[in-house]
């Protein structure tokens, strides 16, 4: 069995260690004898790459850097959106979150056009959000908590499923104390820390839902690993910070 | 009124220093902060009192390129500065009180770069230093151009010594400004993982790179709009790395001036950016050559940077680490010695060393796996789980190791048998405690 993993634009999407969440993926497949493809998807990349995916990592990035990138995911939008309806698995995180919505509306009320694929929208409001969060996931998996770190300034409202509740920390706003979103098999959050190595519940949780799609498996034949150290990591945070 | 407000913040602070060296407390900090507290115009006092200002600041390289300005210097001028990396106004301000003179010839000060703005407000440097740019606690600074952007505009005129092989400095556009590099070496790298910057300061189109000697300082190309590498004043050349130490060539091109064979004991290639940028200030300090050779040689780190401590009986070396690169670098480092070793890993997240961690995952471990003879392995700090998980998702193959309570157990670690080193990399807050540590450990 393999894996098409590809990382969009990893020289510049690539904020707050959030390449911790491939290397997570690529050591969890390995460790189940399933070949992990790495793909990066670049400037000059061929979009056949992204039709074979099967898991879309989506980072953000610097305000600079997420400028220069947009022009080049503009070019993307409907293939994007032909695959999240296809059930291709994608952890759209912070800035990559934002960037699914319709649009981010900044601290000067400027309108900065999101690629459109959700029908959702974020704002600038004042200060900017940061900590330690800690969430009970919406998603069938277990442990519910999922554990990070958040540092943004947009607040984000909208009307899907949310990827979880808040128990502490901020979330999508700040104010209706959820966190996230799920459509389909896309996850967008603002969750760093980066969010997969802490939780490895959510990353086994992508991977079957990439292999379900790939190969139609059961999930029963999906091999559990030791994870003893990524819940005493997890189980840290919500004993410090909880 | 208000000198007499300027007198009592200098008493206060004094006899602030005076109980915490009582009580064998550190006093790096506090002296300050109750002065600059009674006395917010004491920085325009330090001002008027140093003859000659010289501003250290950027990511990583600080306090040793400080230190090293200093121990170069200071047999020739008096010179007030701030050692212990104690870089925010309050270190400022506590190094006056703690070395209160009339006057001075220069004053050399590190600056934290979230603290430019105050203390240039009033602190009018004659020489700005900039290291470099990179990824650190974006909790605190914010993203890496904002970064730039806080240094490259606190400058203000002064006379700008600036890191030309990082692309992001070498783009300062001010008028009087001098560039330093390093040259290819051995140690240099010809892919890099941990890049923060990868892009044309000019027009965004990505870098190419000829050779990497530490993240993205090196030798760099825009393909798009021809942005390279500016012509270097000061440059060190003929890199010759033995062990852990260099013997190298400082040149000053504008002069034709060359001094050769410098022998430089402490590791890591971006150490010697710090050693560039501090010869830099020196020469255009006008102090004599061989001086300089005769000080460059004979510097010794205290500071817990790669600084090696003799405790029972084996050699301890303790090395700030605090980002991405500054932890890659240090394995690097590591990974030249073969001798049988421990290493401590020391992780917190308090406010200073950053209070998100996930900037682990940036650093390099891989490099781990390069390192010969490790013989034991430990994690500390309040997050010394998420540090384990960094490596048990690196290429190294993490079997036998050991959480500890660092401040219990490293007397323990350090009476190890069959080894002959322990390296400990430890973050901010978790470095002087770890010092005194080991301190009390020395040999008699």
């Amino acid at each position: 069995m393999e894996l098409n993993i590809v990382n969009m634009f990893p020289e510049a999407l690539n904020l707050y260690g959030d390449r911790g969440n491939i290397i997570t993926l690529q050591k969890r497949c390995e460790w189940r004898g399933i070949k992990a493809n790495i793909v990066e998807y670049s400037f000059n990349s061929n979009v056949d790459i992204l039709k074979t995916a099967d898991i879309i990592l989506l980072g953000g990035a610097s305000d600079r850097e997420q400028g220069i990138m947009y022009s080049h995911l503009l070019n993307l939008k409907d293939l994007l959106k032909d695959l999240i309806e296809d059930g291709v698995c994608l952890l759209a995180i912070c800035g990559g979150y934002q960037l699914l919505g319709e649009a981010y509306i900044d601290a000067n009320q400027n309108v900065i056009k999101g690629l459109g694929i959700l029908d959702f929208y974020t704002k600038s409001e004042g200060k900017r959000l940061i900590g330690n969060i800690v969430i009970e996931t919406t998603i069938d998996v277990y442990p519910k908590t999922v554990v990070g770190y958040e540092n943004h300034g947009g607040r984000t409202y909208h009307s899907y499923q949310p990827f979880g509740k808040v128990l502490k920390g901020f979330g999508n706003n700040g104010k209706d104390r959820f966190e996230g979103l799920i459509y389909k098999n896309v996850i967008g959050t603002y969750l760093h820390g980066p969010i997969l190595p802490k939780n490895p519940h959510i990353a086994d949780f992508m991977l079957k839902k990439a292999l379900e799609r790939r190969y139609a498996l059961d999930s029963s034949e999906f091999q559990k690993l030791d994870d003893t150290l990524e819940y005493m990591a997890h189980n840290r945070v919500k004993e410090l910070y909880m | 009124m208000k000198r007499f407000k300027l007198y009592l913040a200098i008493f206060a602070g004094e006899a602030a220093r005076f109980l915490l060296r009582l009580l064998k407390k550190d006093a790096t900090s506090a002296p300050g902060k109750i002065a600059y507290r009674i006395c917010p115009d004491i920085l325009k006092e330090i001002d008027k009192r140093c003859k000659f200002k010289i501003i250290v600041s950027g990511t990583n390289g600080k306090t040793t390129t400080n230190n090293l300005i200093n121990w170069i210097i200071s047999p020739h001028k008096t010179i007030l500065s701030n050692l212990k990396g104690s870089n925010m106004v309050n270190g400022i301000v506590s190094a006056f009180i703690n070395n209160l003179k009339k006057d001075y010839d220069i004053a050399c000060f590190e600056v934290d770069e979230g603290s430019l703005p105050v203390v240039t407000k009033d602190l009018k440097p004659n020489i700005f230093v900039t290291t470099n740019v990179f990824r650190d606690q974006l909790d605190r600074y914010g993203e890496l151009d904002r970064v730039k952007e806080l240094i490259l505009s606190h400058i203000n005129g002064a006379l700008a010594v600036i890191n030309g092989d990082d692309p992001n400095l070498a783009s300062y556009s001010g008028e009087k400004k001098v560039f330093y590099s390093v040259d290819e070496n051995a140690l240099s790298r010809l892919a890099n993982v941990t890049l923060d910057s990868r892009f044309c300061p000019v027009c965004n189109n990505q870098l190419e790179y000829t050779f990497y000697n530490v993240g993205h300082l090196g030798k760099y190309v825009c393909s798009q709009c021809g942005y390279k590498n500016p012509e270097s004043r000061f440059l060190i050349t003929n890199i010759k790395a033995k062990g852990d130490s260099f013997v190298f060539d400082f040149v000053d091109r504008e002069n034709g001036i060359k001094i050769q064979d410098i022998r430089w004991k402490i590791g890591g290639i971006y150490n010697l950016y710090n050693v560039c940028a501090a010869m830099s200030v020196a020469m255009l300090l006008e102090i004599e050559t061989d001086k300089i050779k005769e000080r460059v040689e004979t510097f010794t780190n205290k500071l817990g940077r790669m600084e090696e401590v003799e405790a029972y009986d084996k050699k301890v070396v303790i090395s700030l680490v605090k980002n991405p690169i500054g932890m890659s670098e240090t394995l690097k480092v590591i990974a030249e010695d073969p001798c049988p070793k421990a290493i401590v890993f020391i992780l917190n997240d308090n406010a200073a060393d950053g209070k998100d961690v996930s900037w682990i995952w940036d650093a390099d471990f891989d490099i781990l796996s390069e390192i010969k003879n490790i013989k034991a392995l430990f994690f500390g700090g309040k997050r010394k789980e998420d540090m384990a998980l960094r490596v048990k998702y690196s290429s190294f193959e993490l079997k036998d190791f050991e959480f500890i309570d660092f401040e219990k157990d490293l007397k323990k670690v350090i009476r190890l048998e069959g080894v002959e080193k322990i390296y400990i990399l430890p973050t901010y807050t978790a470095l002087f405690k770890t010092k005194k540590i080991v301190e009390n450990l020395k040999k008699p």
